[in-house]
């Protein structure tokens, strides 16, 4: 059995882990866990992480802390904090498959783990919801007010798999979280 | 808080002042330390350049009656209430002239004014007991064995059993009314919510600052809370602070640009804890 520790941005994307994304990798005996990287303290509902620091030192402890768990993380490119690791050169490359691969590539080397699997939403959560045009009106609700917590039921019934042959780096985010094997 | 104003606004309206000054202890349970202290209760409210005014005084009897009643725009006076009547003459006068002058917008939104009562989940409450069917603007599925009568039945996902409202922590239930009430597709032109944090997780507190902010695109909501996690769903402009001072209660607002400086730093129930925006014990 595996798990993993996947530290979110806020409360949406800890209830996508929970009550999504949670059942799909459990039938390929993958357990996760959401871990927020912020509560309320700043920046109200509209949160969101403000620093790279606050991510690390999460990242840090969980990898110390749970030493027989994965950590991976679910970030929003857009709005990204500029004190990413790569966050200068990354800006620069037009492509965002480029720029999103260079940014993992420049946080895993900064975390140094073995145990450690970056991962940036291209661009946010809202994203995934895409890969359902028939869903378009109700992603525009939310981006412009609706409770944010409706794309988790969207994201539901669409499926993981649906959203999966639409977003191809999720896809291989997952596929990296289904191989998993047992960290020991 | 208990919503007087509106409660009261909304009975006016609706011709039931009278019962409401008896119910609640008559006029001088009403006036702000009894009727020695306060000779008259007036009420000024502006739309824009529209403004209805009422006045009302206390009688020897304990009863409330209006001395002055008005609305008025700059063209000049439109409509006038009866003095010494114990209920507004507004409703009336739109009955006899339907497309009476802003009276035809006022009477009817202040009528659709509802005051929501959460707070009682005890065995007596009405949430746990059978309704009448048809006291609502809901479509829903009668009792298959009474067809009148409905009664709040749920479901856990992944199974069948039914359970009943008595099977349910209050906090649970009383989220599950806020989201029906904000969730209607129609409605009311104002809703008033008194203290929603009463019993709520923090995280449910959460998705029901979500709808509220979603409800708040179609209408106005106006809360109160003591709640600092419930107080974060929200930005300054949104909040209004209440102080005593000099035995009157003053109110509010705040801005984003006023409180820049803290915002970097703080969050906004932080900043309440503070005193930076006063609303303190």
């Amino acid at each position: 059995m595996v798990r993993v520790n996947i530290i979110v941005e806020g409360q949406t994307e800890e209830a996508f882990v929970k009550e999504v994304l949670t059942q799909y990798l459990s039938e390929r005996q993958v357990y996760p866990r959401a871990r927020r990287v912020t509560t309320q303290s700043k920046g109200g509902y509209r949160g969101g992480m403000t620093t790279y620091g606050k991510a690390q030192k999460d990242i840090e402890n969980w990898l110390k802390q749970d030493a027989s768990a994965y950590c991976t993380t679910m970030f929003d490119l857009y709005d990204l904090p500029s004190d990413f690791p790569g966050y200068e050169a990354g800006r620069r490359l037009q492509d965002p498959y480029a720029r999103v691969a260079h940014l993992e590539a420049e946080f895993a080397k900064d975390i140094d783990h073995r145990r450690f699997i970056p991962f940036f939403l291209l661009h946010e959560f809202e994203a995934l919801l895409l890969s359902d045009p028939s869903k378009l009106d109700e992603v525009l609700a939310i981006l412009q007010g609706a409770s944010r917590l409706i794309g988790v039921l969207i994201a539901e019934a669409i499926g993981i798999d649906g959203i999966r042959k639409q977003c191809p780096h999720f896809n291989e985010w997952i596929t990296k979280l289904e191989h998993l094997t047992p960290s020991s | 808080m208990n919503w007087t104003l509106g409660r009261a606004a909304a009975l006016l309206i609706g011709e039931r002042l009278r019962k409401y000054v008896a119910l609640s202890g008559g006029a001088n349970a009403l006036l702000h330390y009894g009727q020695k202290v306060t000779k008259a209760i007036r009420v000024h409210l502006s739309f824009e350049e529209k403004v209805y005014r009422i006045e009302f005084a206390p009688t020897d009897d304990e009863r409330l009656i209006i001395t002055e009643e008005s609305l008025y725009d700059h063209f000049g006076g439109s409509f006038k209430g009866v003095v010494g009547s114990m209920e507004s003459r507004a409703p009336q006068a739109l009955k006899e002239k339907p497309h009476y002058f802003f009276l035809d917008s006022f009477v009817p939104a202040i009528q659709s004014w509802k005051v929501y009562h959460f707070q009682d989940m005890s065995s007596s409450a009405p949430v746990k007991k059978t309704g009448d069917v048809h006291d609502n603007e809901f479509l829903l599925r009668p009792n298959p064995l009474s067809e009148d009568t409905i009664r709040l039945e749920w479901k856990e996902k992944g199974s069948d059993y039914r359970f009943g409202p008595h099977q349910i922590s209050d906090g649970t239930l009383r989220f599950m009314a806020l989201a029906t009430l904000l969730l209607q597709p129609n409605l009311p032109s104002t809703v008033l919510i008194d203290e929603p944090e009463l019993g709520l997780h923090p995280a449910a507190l959460s998705v029901l600052g979500g709808l509220v902010r979603s409800a708040a695109t179609r209408t106005q909501v106006i809360l109160t809370t003591q709640s600092v996690t419930f107080l974060n769903e929200f930005e300054p402009e949104d909040v209004i602070t209440v102080d005593r001072e000099d035995g009157a209660s003053v109110f509010r607002r705040h801005s984003t640009d006023d409180l820049a400086a803290w915002l970097e730093d703080y969050s906004l129930a932080e900043i309440w804890e503070k005193n930076i925006i006063g609303g303190r014990p």
